[in-house]
């Protein structure tokens, strides 16, 4: 019971010390900033480095979410809304770039050809997710590989939880099917 | 067999979402047990999704990410206050500009060439100048008339 509480209390502390940094980046406080990008960055870096499947856009990708944060912040209501509301909007910039991404060539993070196994099949998922459409390529990363419930992913893509589910169901049975012909598994 | 298959994707999609009561997950297994086109469909399906799961990137945290994107601050900060103040620089210019011409034109104004407001006639030359009749002289003794 006391670890419990004790994780509480430190759940509160960090909520609290949160919404000081925000209110602090709200005047333009650069150490502030920079300590909700230390706790933020890796979270934002990994899910837009599995969206767009390359690292390097993904730091870019991240750079451009933490700007457009600070940059309205004072839209931001509900201050201790902070995790979420950059998560969102990292999101939405990685859809922004695979929408822009369909009109030019693919591009893949190529990872060096060492680990064998495990990078053929990281190549063949890469080029499979890059069949699918952006929406359903996000549905399917945020859910699969983030691990988000289905109520999270509504909430990032603004669209009904019931949307989600229908997406979700294409997605899988796409991929797979997609998996089946890239692989010769049958 | 097709109903049981039928009744089983149906199944299926509310296990998928997490939805599917105790005995709809028996059914799902008992009905994998005997139809092999279900099974393998499932298998696959399994083994697709487990090779997206192991295809997680985890990119290394770069040291230089605060710092670039500090500088990267900065310099949009700077942008976006050249942007804000840039209307009323450019007024103030065109302002000044305006009011420089006006001091201009209203202190420059003694040293335009007088206009003669004597008119044509005194820039004629002397000699041209036509004479004028003395009266005083020749009408002094004459009585005015009664």
């Amino acid at each position: 019971m006391s670890r419990v509480q004790t994780v509480l209390q430190s759940r509160n502390e960090q909520a609290l010390e949160e919404l000081h940094w925000v209110q602090r980046c709200r005047h333009g406080d650069e150490a502030a900033m920079g300590a909700l990008i230390s706790k933020h960055r890796t979270r934002l870096v990994r899910v837009a480095a599995n969206v767009l499947r390359d690292s390097f856009e993904a730091e870019d990708v991240t750079q451009e979410a933490f700007l457009k944060a600070f940059r309205e912040i004072h839209k931001l209501r509900d201050e201790c809304a902070f995790s979420g509301y950059i998560y969102k909007i990292c999101i939405r910039l990685c859809m922004d770039r695979l929408r822009s991404r369909k009109t030019d060539s693919m591009v893949v993070d190529t990872p060096e050809p060492s680990r064998g196994q495990q990078i053929e099949t990281r190549v063949v998922v890469e080029d499979l997710l890059g069949e699918l459409t952006p929406e359903l390529r996000l549905t399917l990363v945020l859910r699969e590989m983030e691990q988000l419930s289905y109520e999270e992913v509504a909430d990032m893509m603004r669209v009904p939880v019931g949307t989600v589910r229908s997406r979700l169901h294409t997605a899988r049975e796409r991929f797979r099917n997609l998996w089946i012909a890239a692989t010769g598994e049958a | 067999m097709f109903n049981s298959c039928g009744k089983y994707r149906r199944v299926k999609l509310l296990a998928e979402d997490g939805r599917a009561s105790k005995r709809q997950s028996s059914f799902l297994e008992r009905h994998e047990a005997t139809c092999d086109q279900c099974r393998q469909e499932h298998a696959l399906t399994m083994s697709a999704l487990s090779a997206l799961r192991a295809s997680v990137i985890e990119p290394e945290p770069d040291p230089g990410f605060e710092s670039r994107f500090i500088r990267r601050w900065r310099v949009e900060s700077r942008a976006r206050a050249v942007s804000y103040w840039m209307p009323a620089i450019a007024g103030a210019i065109v302002a000044s500009v305006a009011l420089l011409a006006v001091l201009q034109i209203l202190f420059a104004a003694p040293t335009v060439v007088p206009v003669d407001t004597k008119g044509r006639e005194a820039l004629l030359p002397r000699t041209e100048q036509p004479e004028i009749p003395n009266f005083g002289e020749s009408l002094t003794g004459i009585a005015p008339s009664q």
